[in-house]
């Protein structure tokens, strides 16, 4: 059984607005995904569309290659979801952590799993006893995070894990969360800003805009408005007088991105189907995802993240304070969906 | 979680009684009749004083609803009531006439008697009947009424018809309570008026007041004063679950000599209250 | 006024030398009002859930609805009780009238508007994420339903209560229902109307004292549900 959970041909909407459209979409057993994306992406529909907490308008959801619906059968035993606000019960942290224990039935070693639920996310044992009333914020998502991992899950999903807490609890978060993975190969699916976070962890990451997934990352997203020039030529007019060409925005004020790797700190001078911008180069970071290093540019007030070769002469070109030229093609630059 | 184990069983606990109560209820009802009476049999006392007496001869147990005549007659063309004990003469045999009620028999009367502040505004004291409700009329005095279809209310009202052909209705000086005797009887003596009540009923508010109330008896002895009581059947044929053989059998005990001395042995303050006619 | 202060010392009277219409009357407005808490609790917790938990069509309307019973007069209420369970009426056979179990079922009809409602505006007031962390943690419909209602028990508690304040404390049911027969279905409510109505004030102050004292004991043991929240 290759991958544990998928989505077919999903559709979502609330209130008649359309929020998710996904056609295909596979999550290997064991594999860490990350997931991308603007607030209002989708990312937490997706996550509770998966965790089996809603059920999909149209389409279906796949749990260990059989379709699967809130409510049916036991497989929302196996797969949990951590919300970006977990809620924690009017009770004790004990009775928090059991509470998804007792309802599988498990009445033994009740003590023991709390124990070891309480050691994974960085709290002492103690800490049972506290009622819902007396713990910090962070220790509250802490042991939301607990009462989750108790439960030995096959998949669990993350939204905004590390959003809203203080540092130290962030940093237990994070190192629970990969134990899990360790320890009972829990397959992980985590929603976050935190990109470096992402980037660093994740075997891959999903982007997704206006509840679509999309084929590149958006580090450059270009917004309207665009200005028509010539006949199919449109601009985006930067601080500082620059332009930037595009195609046809298939609506107006439409968005668009480019990746990257199509956006080149490059010496030569454009050829025939190229554009150029001017900007100062602000930093130069080394990525795993990335084949090569990545630059922060700024051109008039817009930051991009550019890409160049990984040979000395290259990066020496891009020391920050630097002025370089970055190289790209109208055709590179895509058109977000509405 | 133990307090919510402790509040399902009281829970239970309470279904458990009220199944039990349902029970309870519809099965004691066979020994027992129910009477359809008014207040002034009621409040002076008389009924509690008789129902042992009754209970002990019969082996019947009495239970008696006090409301005024007119729900007392409804209650029972409803067939909710098996037998009545009521004083309303004229719409009593109306009554039989309808159908409603039947074997009407007579057994006890006493009167009714016009009371006022014993400083007497009006000067009614002593006065024959007509011309003392002329007087209140003539000098606007405050005349409380209970105007709540009773047997006492319709006697009144007739005495105003009789007296000046018409009733006092909408005058500012009479005034409604729409309430039982007693209670008139408090209003006229906070707002210092007349009122008219049964003998029974004064005696019981003068043993309230220990002797001296602030209302005293200023009119009485006319003959259109007289209040009779009398008990009523409920009519088996409209209503058969009515338990008619028992209603039977209290209209005899009342009307039979055990309890007609009975009623003329009671007393409230050595005062004599109702005086048994029954047969008569 | 001083009838006020003699009701207080027959208060204590009555209790003490054990008054057996008094305590006749307790024993009545016990039974009664706990047969009819225990159907309103029953059947009022499960509709006001439904009704604050899910959206329907309809559910403004139904909501308008209950508040506005909550309006119902007793005697109005008692009235139309009457008109069913009187031998006139559609439930004659069943000899309800007059009797403890009438009294029950037209105050279950007064206290079910309030525990509904009030239920209904616990439940929305509770998290919306609650219903989310549960699912999250594989609860199942009827365990969500339970959870739910003890997250909101401090709002439940105020449904309890006030409709235990507002049948223990009501005449207009127990007088047309009941017909205030001694020994019988004679309530503290309605023996406190009918001194009241004898002109024997500081009686009528008595029994008050006493109904107030049986609404604290009331109040006092379900301050447990409190002292856990």
């Amino acid at each position: 059984m290759k991958s544990i959970l998928q989505m077919r041909g999903v559709q979502h909407r609330y209130n008649g607005r359309p929020v998710l459209e996904i056609d295909h979409v596979d999550f290997k057993t064991g594999s860490i995904t990350g997931l991308a994306g603007p607030n209002g992406s989708g990312k937490t529909t997706m996550l509770k569309l998966l965790s089996l907490t809603e059920a999909c308008r149209t389409g279906t959801v796949y749990f260990r290659e059989k379709p699967a619906a809130p409510f049916i059968n036991n497989n929302r035993h196996r797969v949990t979801l951590l919300p970006q606000e977990p809620y924690l019960l009017k009770r004790s942290v004990f009775e928090n952590i059991v509470y998804g224990l007792k309802i599988r039935g498990e009445k033994n070693n009740l003590n023991e799993l709390v124990a070891m639920a309480l050691d994974l996310v960085g709290l002492h044992e103690s800490f049972a006893g506290r009622q819902w009333h007396e713990l910090s914020g962070g220790e509250a998502h802490r042991v939301a995070l607990a009462a989750r991992l108790a439960l030995k899950p096959a998949c669990l999903l993350l939204d905004e894990p590390t959003a809203s807490v203080d540092m130290e609890s962030a940093r237990n978060i994070r190192k629970a969360v990969l134990m899990a993975r360790k320890e009972w190969g829990t397959t992980l699916i985590i929603a976050s800003h935190h990109r470096a976070w992402l980037n660093d962890i994740c075997d891959r990451i999903i982007y997704l805009y206006n509840g679509r997934i999309l084929d590149c990352s958006f580090e450059n997203i270009l917004l309207g408005p665009w200005e028509q020039r010539n006949n199919n030529q449109f601009v985006k007019t930067l601080a500082d007088d620059q332009e930037i060409f595009v195609s046809r925005p298939p609506y107006p004020d439409a968005s668009s991105v480019i990746d990257p790797k199509h956006l080149k700190v490059s010496a030569a001078t454009p050829g025939k189907n190229e554009k150029s911008l001017i900007g100062t180069v602000t930093g130069i970071f080394i990525d795993n995802h990335f084949s090569g290093p990545r630059v922060h540019v700024t051109c008039g007030d817009h930051r991009f993240i550019a890409s160049t070769e990984n040979d000395i002469f290259s990066m020496d070109n891009c020391r920050p304070g630097k002025k370089v030229t970055l190289i790209y093609r109208s055709e590179d630059i895509i058109w977000l969906p509405q | 979680m133990k307090t919510k184990v402790r509040k399902q069983l009281s829970n239970l606990v309470a279904i458990l009684m009220c199944s039990l109560l349902f029970v309870i209820s519809s099965y004691a009802g066979d020994r027992q009749l129910l009477l359809a009476t008014t207040t002034s049999t009621d409040n002076t006392g008389l009924l509690d004083y008789l129902a042992p007496m009754f209970t002990k001869a019969t082996g019947i147990e009495l239970k008696w609803v006090a409301t005024g005549t007119g729900k007392a007659l409804k209650l029972g063309e409803n067939c909710d009531a098996d037998v009545l004990l009521v004083h309303a003469p004229t719409a009593e045999e109306k009554y039989v006439e309808q159908g409603f009620g039947i074997n009407r028999r007579e057994l006890m009367y006493n009167d009714f008697v016009i009371i006022g502040p014993a400083a007497d505004p009006a000067a009614i004291n002593k006065k024959e009947l007509q011309l003392a409700l002329e007087t209140i009329r003539d000098k606007e005095a405050l005349f409380i009424s209970r105007g709540d279809n009773s047997g006492t209310n319709k006697k009144e009202i007739a005495l105003w018809e009789e007296s000046l052909s018409t009733i006092p209705e909408k005058e500012s000086w009479y005034l409604q309570t729409g309430q039982g005797m007693l209670a008139t009887i408090n209003v006229a003596a906070e707002r210092n008026g007349y009122t008219m009540t049964d003998r029974g009923t004064y005696i019981k508010y003068e043993a309230n007041h220990k002797g001296s109330p602030p209302l005293v008896i200023l009119v009485a002895g006319d003959k259109s004063l007289f209040n009779q009581y009398s008990v009523l059947e409920v009519n088996p044929e409209r209503c058969p679950k009515v338990k008619n053989d028992l209603a039977k059998q209290f209209s005899d005990w009342m009307a039979g000599a055990e309890a007609q001395k009975a009623i003329d042995d009671f007393r409230l303050m050595e005062k004599q209250l109702f005086t048994p006619n029954a047969g008569r | 006024m001083d009838f006020i202060l003699q009701g207080i010392l027959q208060a204590l009277e009555l209790l003490v030398r054990g008054d057996r219409e008094t305590y006749s009357a307790i024993v009545t407005t016990v039974k009664v009002s706990s047969c009819s808490m225990a159907a309103s609790l029953l059947l009022g917790l499960p509709l006001g859930y439904l009704l604050g938990y899910f959206t329907f069509p309809g559910k403004n309307g139904l909501r308008l609805t209950v508040d506005t019973l909550l309006a119902l007069p007793t005697v109005f209420i008692g009235l139309v009780v009457y008109a069913f369970l009187s031998n006139q009426g559609p439930l004659g056979n069943f000899g309800m009238l007059f009797t403890i179990t009438g009294i029950a079922i037209g105050q279950t009809i007064l206290a079910l508007p309030i525990v509904i409602a009030l239920t209904a505006t616990a439940v929305e007031s509770l998290d919306h994420s609650l219903r989310l962390t549960l699912i999250s943690l594989g609860a199942s419909q009827k365990q969500i339903f339970l959870t739910s209602l003890w997250e909101a028990r401090l709002g439940l508690l105020v449904a309890a209560i006030a409709a235990t304040g507002r049948v223990l404390t009501e005449v207009g049911i127990s007088m047309m229902v009941g017909g205030n027969i001694k020994w019988h279905t004679r309530t503290i409510t309605t023996a406190i109307a009918l001194e009241t109505n004898k002109g024997q004030f500081a009686t009528g102050i008595a029994l008050g004292l006493i109904l107030l004292a049986m609404a604290f004991s009331v109040n006092l043991s379900l301050s447990f549900l409190r002292r856990k929240a």
